[in-house]
């Protein structure tokens, strides 16, 4: 980009193209804007990744400017792809799909060896499922029809295939009866956070799943399970590649669908090391952890483990001082710091993914005045010293409030879930102790006073109809309260507490 | 934005006295701007010093549109706070108390045998007949009763009284939710609570109060009894003493009345939705 130079996503896919051995034609776009600086960015790749600068091609895509040249660029220095025999038993490589409300998941193939026609029946390595081709071509980039798809060729296939999960990216076809090979071992997609997503009102519940199964048929790569709060109702956890993909999910359920959600705070997938025999017999030797209900006794554990993520911030020197800081809140280890240009960092930090999961991105952007970018890539596990924050209401539990914390964060959040709750429980006929603990060690407490006089009107004839409709209105709250104990609390006190701020 | 003062209240009520002897209520509003609690129990003694019997007494509810929200709002008075509000209140409880003034309403307070009969009759499940305009009727008992509105505007009140002889704007037949909720609404605020007759009468003994307190006795752990007898509450229902003939909230608990009341109507929901 001429305009904004190289981001931290340049960086990383940089490094990603290296490391598989592509070819990589480098490209500066957008010189048409008035504050574009090729020159600049030039000098930015050179130091950056050794590019050579009358390598890069200067490019303005939306005039059409360079764009010729870089086609023929393209022709000439990107290898072909590897050309097998037509008389081959049949292989195709699926990768990359998306989803057609009429025709289902259109498919991007390309032919590995053999050819397609629209008589194949074929079948998918990986659900065994099998297929009559409906449309194939190739994208010229519209989609043209064409009977054929030769070995090496890249085309478009619909198969009639309902949903999106059908479609496994990496997936190879075959003919049916001449089973091949998979091309590729798949990994599902490893989501690197989680959020709790519920209907704001439980009768939506029904809606809310149809929403967000459609959003999926687009989508394959969030990753669904059913979760249910005794606060919030049923409802589910979802898994995400990143914030940005949770965001855009819940503003297109918002926005797509009409839909009134509750986001609870995204938890990441502890892992833990169990032992003794015993406890390893019953939970394994090693136990993954996303949810505080399943955190089990610290006896049992030789060792707490939290992902780790490897992240690279370009922001300009100006900026440095604060993110410095906001990193450092935020359990941040400095790897390296590195001039790129006159006036900007690239700064390679490692991470604990539950301190960037949430709001890190947001506050980088806001202390740096948007300039700064930030990019992670997953970094396995380390050690960390975490804990299972409880609340109690008159020594009752509140289990929808607890959370996996680590300890230096313990005090601090705490503090805010007890001073939150002493502003909205409603008060009783008794006071309620309200504390945060770990294990029996308190952390912060609060109290709320018992209810001391609440009636102050008269009540005769006419007053009496007034009460009663009041009462009725009061009656219907009522029944979205939840019980601990003897202390009541309504589920919009839950949703404040528990509830992204966005 | 009364049209008297204190002084006119004060030679009204020695004509009162003078006309109906014993048969004298003061209504007493407390809370009111810029009143101290030794005002408030002064203006009490004064009272009582008359000669009154019967003393009816609420807190100042500050109503939208009014001259005084207006300058509540804009900070023009001050009210007293909930904390200085509460003590108004029991210092009056105890302050007609020690005068003979027995608290039988929560803001009803009368010597043994001065209660006002007119509104134990709302409290109790009776009938009533409003007869000027804005005035609410409860006629009936059990399937057939109703409730009965009449025209708030005394224009068109005074209008339909000559035309159709009589003013009802709106009535409707009550559900027997309703019928009893009205019964736990105006019961819990007398201090003898509900009687089990009461409320039999009045909804035709189509929901038996010992079925209802039977469910109440579920709610609560075996082990609650006072020493009068009672079942105590417990949780929700504190402050809620039952037997099989009575349904009160304790002397103690009379001021949350209003949390109280709201959780044994919720409780009574849950009964009625298992029959």
């Amino acid at each position: 980009d001429a305009n904004q130079g190289v981001q931290a996503q340049t960086v990383s896919n940089f490094y990603q193209a290296f490391a598989n051995n592509l070819e990589i034609i480098p490209v500066i776009n957008k010189i048409d804007l008035p504050n574009a600086d090729p020159e600049g960015v030039r000098e930015q790749l050179f130091t950056l990744f050794e590019i050579e600068p009358d390598k890069c091609f200067l490019v303005s895509a939306k005039l059409g400017t360079g764009v010729l040249q870089l086609l023929d660029a393209v022709v000439e220095h990107v290898p072909p792809p590897p050309s097998n025999s037509r008389e081959s038993p049949l292989q195709i490589f699926l990768f990359d799909s998306w989803f057609d409300k009429y025709k289902g998941a259109v498919n991007m193939v390309q032919i590995n060896q053999g050819i397609l026609t629209e008589s194949c029946q074929i079948v998918s390595c990986k659900t065994n499922k099998e297929y009559g081709i409906k449309d194939m071509g190739l994208l010229t980039p519209e989609q043209e029809e064409f009977p054929a798809l030769y070995p090496g060729q890249v085309g478009y296939i619909t198969c009639n295939m309902k949903t999106a999960k059908e479609a496994v990216i990496g997936d190879t076809f075959y003919l049916k009866n001449n089973p091949q090979p998979p091309l590729m071992e798949i990994e599902a997609c490893k989501p690197m956070l989680f959020a709790g997503i519920y209907p704001l009102n439980p009768s939506e519940y029904k809606d809310l799943r149809g929403a967000i199964e459609k959003l999926c048929l687009n989508d394959a790569s969030v990753s669904v399970s059913n979760e249910s709060s005794p606060a919030l109702g049923s409802g589910w956890r979802l898994g995400f590649l990143g914030v940005l993909h949770m965001e855009v999910f819940s503003q297109r359920l918002e926005q797509e669908y009409n839909a009134e959600v509750i986001l609870t705070n995204p938890s990441v997938p502890y892992k833990l090391v169990i032992k003794g025999e015993k406890n390893i017999k019953e939970l394994g030797r090693i136990k993954m952890v996303q949810n505080p209900s399943d955190w089990p006794e610290n006896v049992k554990v030789e060792k707490f483990m939290e992902p780790m993520v490897s992240a690279t911030i370009i922001t300009p020197a100006d900026y440095l001082s604060p993110l410095l800081e906001l990193c450092n809140e935020r359990r941040g280890e400095q790897i390296s710091i590195v001039n790129i240009d006159q006036t900007r960092l690239s700064m390679q930090y490692k991470f604990p993914l539950n301190e960037i999961a949430t709001d890190f991105f947001d506050a980088l952007k806001a202390l740096s005045s948007g300039y700064a970018s930030f990019d992670y890539e997953d970094a396995g596990y380390e050690e960390s010293n975490l804990v299972k924050l409880e609340v109690k209401l008159n020594g009752d539990t509140v289990e929808e409030l607890s959370s996996i914390v680590h300890a230096s964060k313990a005090v601090s959040k705490g503090k805010m879930i007890v001073s939150r709750l002493v502003e909205e429980l409603p008060r009783q006929q008794f006071a309620i102790a309200i504390q945060a603990t770990i294990g029996k060690k308190i952390l912060a407490r609060g109290d709320l006073k018992a209810l001391r006089k609440d009636v102050t009107a008269k009540c005769y004839g006419g007053d009496i109809s007034r009460k009663m409709k009041l009462l009725k209105f009061q009656a219907e709250g009522k029944k979205r309260m939840r019980s601990i104990g003897n202390v009541s609390i309504s589920k919009d006190t839950f949703v404040n507490i528990l509830s992204n701020k966005r | 934005n009364r049209d008297h003062d204190a002084a006119t209240a004060k030679t009204t009520l020695a004509k009162c006295l003078d006309v109906f002897g014993e048969n004298v209520s003061v209504d007493l509003i407390f809370g009111a701007p810029s009143q101290s609690i030794s005002e408030w129990l002064g203006d009490l003694t004064f009272v009582i010093d008359q000669g009154v019997n019967h003393v009816s007494s609420y807190q100042l509810t500050v109503e939208r549109g009014t001259k005084l929200a207006r300058q509540v709002n804009s900070s023009q008075v001050s009210l007293p706070d909930s904390h200085q509000a509460a003590e108004m209140y029991l210092e009056a409880v105890q302050l007609l108390k020690s005068r003979g003034l027995e608290r039988y309403e929560i803001s009803n307070f009368g010597r043994i045998g001065y209660e006002c009969q007119h509104n134990i009759g709302y409290w109790s499940g009776g009938q009533y007949l409003g007869l000027g305009p804005g005035a609410h009727s409860r006629l009936g008992v059990g399937s057939d009763r109703r409730s009965l509105i009449n025209h708030p505007s005394p224009e068109i009140w005074h209008t339909q009284v000559t035309r159709k002889g009589h003013g009802t704007a709106k009535e409707v037949v009550l559900d027997l939710k309703t019928v009893l909720g009205e019964l736990i609404v105006t019961g819990l605020r007398r201090s003898e609570g509900i009687i089990s007759s009461d409320w039999d009468n009045l909804c035709q003994r189509k929901i038996l109060f010992v079925d209802f307190v039977k469910y109440l006795n579920n709610q609560t752990r075996p082990t609650g009894t006072n020493t009068a007898g009672f079942r105590m509450g417990q949780g929700q229902l504190e402050g809620l003493l039952w037997s099989d003939r009575q349904l009160k909230i304790s002397r103690h608990h009379l001021s949350i009345a209003d949390h109280i009341i709201l959780n044994v109507y919720s409780h009574f929901l849950d009964f009625v939705s298992q029959l």
